[in-house]
């Protein structure tokens, strides 16, 4: 029987989810919310059932209805807009609804199905058909994921929505044909064959390589099937294989001045990864680096006993197509990296950092790009569905906006996790396969959705994209997988396993296979959610919630039970092998059998020119403000700076009751300001805390990309000095950081090239002066918008980004430090070697016309007694608060940490503030502290004999206002400033 | 021994920091998957015989795809035929929070006349705010003092049938209240518990506030960061009250 169920809302309550839509379109559109009287969602279940209609009408009574919230009868509206997910799609709803069945059934319901929906109900006479039109593509319906149909009342009426007919289309039925392997004929095709043949098939291969695979068949005297193109298009992909940053590198500079430090970057680069990357740990070598830079994240010795892990990642295309979708599949993939680390890690935190175009661009924007505001709800609830579904605290984070991501935002997400360093005699952080150990795939089903991801991730965005790019995430059954492979690895169950990701089967079998050394698996044996599948689908699908898990012969039937006790599926695909081939069945036809050293080094190497062009000598002239309490106001509602509480407190930052220090320090009467960096619980047993921080500064790439990085850096560093990670040049201090590039394409622009390799020599100085290593990245080279803007072509390009992320640790979180001012009396001070400018600060922001100023320029050596007073025991006794000096300058940190606890400030009247610099510089090694009066001349003491640059700022006082020379102000009109529109 | 099961899986997701804090109180725990319970055909009487409490954690069981905590709630009335009332006239007390809460609301326990659904705001959110015990009989919380919880939830907010009466219910009493309005709560309703005040649901994690060091202003008095957090009050109490049996 077929059955549609209505969830509805009764009429006498609101409708929080209504309600929000109308939100967001009144920000939209507010004439035409106006016409709207009241919007309600009702959720629609199809159900194809296999037992009779009254079995059914008890269970859907038990499962759906609800006495207090329900009501039966369809509310009357004028316009109705009903939705679902294309089929096949990961559609969580429906599962759930299926699973709700078989429990009240008690058993398995093979034939059935559920299939989830939703209508949306307009109250309003004046709506207009193509308003609901409007409404329904911007917001409703993304039509890469989702259909749907517009109805009238009248239509509606006539709707027979109950009848089967109109129900049963909602379900999958099987397809007659028989799915095989094509034969791609390679063997003939000329240069531009092979280039379209790239083009076509979305494999982004460039000339030299579909020569490279030429040539391997010819020498096989056979064509390929599309199933091995398509396995060394993903493994090849820019994505998979990092080629850029494996390229030969020719740098040239031109107009090139006295430029501080960058001598240091080499003529010809054989491999920005292995020089200036895994080159520079090498150099800094600690005895707590387990794994850098060769499992799915680094993995970091915190104690006797465990290790944590960490990785950040990036999910910028699948973000600008499906927020939501793209976000949630970001962290929900991220995670998965840390369960795949070494021999499985357990996530217990997640960071975010969102790099969008500036809210107020609402129309007009080039075609196929969601407006900013959209974007950002839906990235924000993407990574709030997945780390709060999925019981992972969000913990640390940075929003940026900036013109140039309009075309593709930047969406990186983050996730730590934490594992025993030995689980009986096997080393954690290690990955061992043997020959004849199983190819298991764990977890969700194989579906046409995420085909050609990697692939596409390495091409640029343009207005025609393929829907099968998009994923979906499902953090509940994610969350049930991982709840049975931290089971199975304390029980010894597996040999190791590695996540599925960009890809699919093609990248984590093969690259497990190098392990063993080979691989042979049948795809036909693959679950999936729909039935023919295509043998090359199967193999690259990026479906989600998977993980390919090596399990020995012997462990199979436990690992198998203990599976189905979990509600976990597994798929038993093959065994690893030592044949050195990476071989594919479909049944019983062999439809890939590649060699796996060509697989994994016959790719030729890129050769690419960098060309570096100095910008002119900057005159620089000083710049003062006659009321700099009025510019701080103005500053403190820019974007970048302004609130963010409304985002944080969305996610859940205290989950698995880790956390000492959060996002937001907040006092009782609900007043917040920013943290610098959070500390987490590594255990419940011990006070080791694990400190988690960021820097990143892209508009400083206009500037120099050498200095953006060791800006970066050293914010990255200043943060979790702030709340109290240890820091020292000694080897056993433990802080170590993660790179994340994002970049505008540099294959073909010598001065994009020439700013990654600035970037990267940057990030190498930065990271030898403070003697700490880079244990993980992850780059994204591709980030160029290619379409249409009022009818002209346009290409928008992100500015060159480095992310970089700091994780140290803290021998005793019971020391650590909030950002906040405490007490009126305590005596407050600005520490470190002023280093600071106004290119592309937050001032400069509001005073665009003004191109002569400097941009401030690191001093490490001098900035080396603070850090590592910053980062001793001693310095505890001392700071009641510490708070970076970064984004809007010395005001805009000081009236932060003047807010939570409301307090005033009255500073030294021989300040400067006038000078621009001083108030509002922005730039390297400067915190803002806080100390008791009766400590203050100790601490100048102790400052004066480590060589650490101090200067005295004022007192706090408990009446809240600011006081310097004859201007003043309340720090309450500053708040307002900050908090009012918060993000 | 004092033996506590605290369910994990299907979603849950707060089951390690509930073991934690019930084993600081006194508690032997064992967390035990919902699914080996089912599979173990653990009855009503295994219940009584092996535990004095049950701790349902925190978290977003099956999603909350149907409701929050509803499809869980299935699953422990139709896959384990629990009778959680019958539990505590035994001498056993229940503690929900979260998740936990809703699973409860959805079994019935308090009644097929109250509901939990989407905060007004229609926005999860995760703060701290003060709370405060009604006069209603609880085992899990002696003093009336406001105390400060952390709340994490999307569906906190409670609605009644227009019929009841919420403090003069047959079905159940309201044991805690919010001092100020976070999510649209009937009543400021924070937590419920049933007639005797031995199984108790709230939306705030006393779990998430054992030590003095996860409270927001901690670090305005680094003096106390040794001491433990106001949420153990709730996990001794379950201790005291079942261990003087």
């Amino acid at each position: 029987m077929y059955n549609r169920t209505e969830v509805i809302l009764k009429k006498s309550l609101q409708d929080p989810r209504g309600m929000a839509l109308l939100e967001i379109i009144k920000e939209w559109d507010l004439s035409l919310s106006q016409k709207i009287q009241d919007l309600r969602v009702v959720n629609i279940f199809w159900t194809k059932y296999e037992g009779d209609s009254s079995d059914f009408n008890q269970a859907e009574k038990d499962i759906w209805w609800d006495d207090v919230l329900q009501q039966k009868n369809w509310p009357e509206s004028h316009w109705i807009v009903e939705r679902e997910l294309h089929s096949g799609m990961t559609d969580n709803l429906g599962r759930t609804g299926l699973e709700a069945l078989e429990i009240c059934h008690r058993r398995e319901l093979p034939d059935s199905q559920v299939v989830s929906g939703q209508a949306y109900l307009f109250v309003g006479s004046e709506i207009l058909k193509e308003d609901i039109e409007k409404i329904t593509v911007s917001f409703i319906s993304n039509s890469l994921i989702h259909c749907h149909r517009i109805y009238s009342q009248d239509e509606f009426a006539k709707y027979a929505r109950f009848e089967s007919s109109e129900i049963f289309p909602k379900f999958i039925t099987q397809l007659g044909e028989v799915p095989k392997a094509e034969c791609i004929p390679i063997l003939g095709m000329c240069e531009s064959e092979l280039l379209e043949l790239s083009k076509k098939n979305l494999l982004s291969l460039n000339l030299l390589e579909m020569k490279a695979i030429q040539s391997y068949f010819i020498t096989a005297k056979r064509n390929p099937t599309d199933v091995e193109v398509e396995i060394l298009a993903q493994t090849w992909s820019e994505h998979c294989k990092h080629k850029i940053f494996a390229a030969v590198v020719e740098y040239s500079e031109e107009n090139f001045q006295e430029s501080f430090q960058s001598k240091n970057i080499s003529k010809k680069i054989f491999g920005l990864f292995k020089t200036t990357i895994a080159g520079t740990t090498k150099e800094i070598p600690k005895p707590w680096l387990l794994s850098v830079f060769k499992d799915n994240a680094g993995i970091v010795a915190f104690s006797e006993d465990e290790a944590v892990c960490i990785k950040v990642e990036t999910h910028n295309s699948p973000s600008a197509l499906d927020p939501f979708g793209g976000a949630i599949t970001g962290i929900v993939g991220v995670n998965r990296d840390i369960l795949g680390c070494g021999f499985g890690a357990k996530p217990f935190f997640n960071t975010n950092v969102f790099c969008v175009g500036p809210l107020e661009m609402k129309k007009g924007l080039p075609v196929g790009i969601i407006p900013p505001v959209q974007l950002l709800e839906g990235i924000r609830s993407g990574v709030e569905a997945g780390g709060n579904q999925s019981g992972i605290p969000t913990v640390n984070g940075a929003l940026y906006f900036d013109a140039s991501f309009i075309g593709k935002p930047l969406v990186f997400c983050g996730s730590g996790g934490i594992m025993p360093r030995k689980i009986a005699d096997k080393i954690c952080a290690e990955k061992k396969i043997e020959n004849g150990d199983l190819i298991c795939m764990v977890g969700g089903r194989i579906g046409r959705d995420g085909i050609h991801g990697a692939t596409f991730s390495s091409l640029e965005m343009t207005e025609s994209i393929p829907s099968s790019v998009v994923q979906l995430g499902d953090p509940i059954t994610q969350r049930r997988m991982t709840d049975f492979l931290i089971e199975a690895r304390d029980l010894g169950l597996y040999r190791t396993l590695t996540d599925n990701g960009a890809g699919g089967l093609s990248s984590s079998v093969g690259e497990m296979a190098e392990i063993s050394g080979g691989a042979r698996m049948d795809v036909s044996l693959a679950k999936t959610k729909m039935p023919g599948l295509k043998p090359f689908e199967l193999v690259i699908s990026e479906s989600q919630e998977r993980m390919t898990v090596a399990v020995p012969p012997k462990d199979k039937k436990a690992f198998l039970e203990l599976a189905q006790r979990r509600g976990v599926e597994v798929s038993l695909l093959g065994e690893f092998t030592n044949t050195g081939r990476f071989e594919v069945f479909y049944a019983e036809n062999k439809v890939a059998d590649l060699s796996l050293q060509f697989l994994h080094e016959g790719a030729p190497t890129l050769q690419l020119k960098a060309h570096w062009i100095e910008k002119k000598p900057q005159i620089i002239s000083e710049q003062y403000n006659e009321n700099p309490f009025q510019i701080l106001k103005a500053i403190l509602k820019r974007p970048n700076i302004r609130s963010k509480e409304n985002l944080i407190r969305q996610y859940d930052h205290e989950v698995q009751g880790r956390s000492v220090i959060k996002s937001l320090q907040t006092s009782k009467e609900q007043r917040s300001s920013p943290n610098d960096a959070a500390v987490l619980a590594l255990s419940y047993n011990n006070f080791i805390g694990v400190v988690v921080g960021c820097g990143l500064n892209p508009r400083l790439s206009i500037v120099d990309p050498y200095i953006m990085a060791q800006a970066a850096v050293d914010e990255a560093i200043r943060n979790v000095l702030c709340v109290g990670a240890e820091f020292s040049l000694r080897d056993e201090t433990v802080l170590s950081l993660i790179d994340n590039f994002c970049w505008p394409d540099p294959v073909e622009d010598a001065e994009k090239m020439a700013a990654l390799v600035r970037t990267c020599f940057g990030l190498r100085e930065a990271c030898l002066a403070l003697k700490v290593p880079l244990i993980s990245g992850k780059d994204s080279m591709k980030n160029d918008y290619n379409g249409t803007q009022n009818g002209k072509a346009v290409r928008i390009s992100v500015l060159p980004t480095l992310l970089v992320t700091a994780m140290g640790r803290m021998p005793d979180y019971k020391l650590a430090r909030s950002a906040d001012f405490k007490i009126a009396g305590d005596k407050v001070y600005k520490l470190g070697p002023p280093q600071l400018g106004l290119a592309q600060s937050e001032w400069h922001g509001l005073h665009a016309e003004i191109k002569s100023v400097a941009a401030a320029i690191p001093d490490w050596p001098r900035a080396l007694p603070l850090y590592e007073w910053l980062g001793s025991k001693e310095s505890s006794e001392y700071l009641r608060s510490a708070h970076d000096l970064s984004e809007g300058g010395l005001l805009t940190a000081l009236a932060e940490s003047c807010f939570t606890n409301n307090l005033g400030l009255k500073f030294k009247s021989d300040m400067d503030l006038n000078l621009a610099k001083t108030s509002f510089g922005e730039g390297f090694h400067q915190f803002i502290v806080s100390v008791s009066a009766e400590k203050a001349a100790t601490a100048e003491a102790l400052w004066k004999k480590n060589d650490i640059d101090f200067v005295d700022i004022g007192t706090l006082t408990s009446t809240p206002d600011w006081k310097w020379q004859s201007q003043s102000i309340e720090v309450e009109e500053l708040y307002q400033a900050w908090s009012q529109e918060s993000l | 021994m004092i033996k506590a099961l605290v369910l994990s899986g299907d979603g849950i997701n707060c089951e390690q920091e509930m073991t934690h804090a019930a084993r600081l109180a006194g508690f032997v725990v064992d967390t035990v998957n919902i699914n080996d319970l089912i599979q173990r055909k653990f009855s009503q009487e295994n219940l009584k015989k092996e535990y004095r409490a049950l701790f349902l954690p925190g978290g977003f069981s099956f999603g909350d795809h149907l409701g929050s905590g509803r499809v869980l709630a299935l699953k422990l009335t139709k896959g384990l035929n629990w009778d959680l009332e019958d539990f505590s006239i035994n001498g056993g007390v229940v503690l929900g929070v979260c998740n936990g809460f809703q699973a409860l609301i959805a079994m019935g326990v308090f009644g097929n006349k109250v509901s939990i659904t989407h905060n007004i705001q229609n926005k999860f959110i995760n703060r701290w705010v003060g709370v405060k015990k009604t006069s209603a009989s609880n085992i899990f919380l002696d003093k009336s003092d406001e105390i400060y919880l952390p709340i994490r939830h999307g569906e906190g907010r409670l609605l009644f049938d227009s019929s009841v009466d919420v403090f003069n219910s047959p079905d159940f009493k309201v044991s805690l209240q919010y001092s100020e309005d976070v999510n649209g709560s009937t009543q400021l309703i924070a937590g419920l518990s049933n007639l005797s005040g031995r199984i108790f649901g709230l939306m705030p994690h006393p779990e998430a506030a054992i030590r003095q060091t996860q409270n927001p202003q901690w670090t305005m008095h680094p003096e106390k960061a040794q001491e433990e957090g106001i949420g153990m009050t709730f996990f001794k109490n379950a201790y005291a009250e079942v261990s003087c049996l």
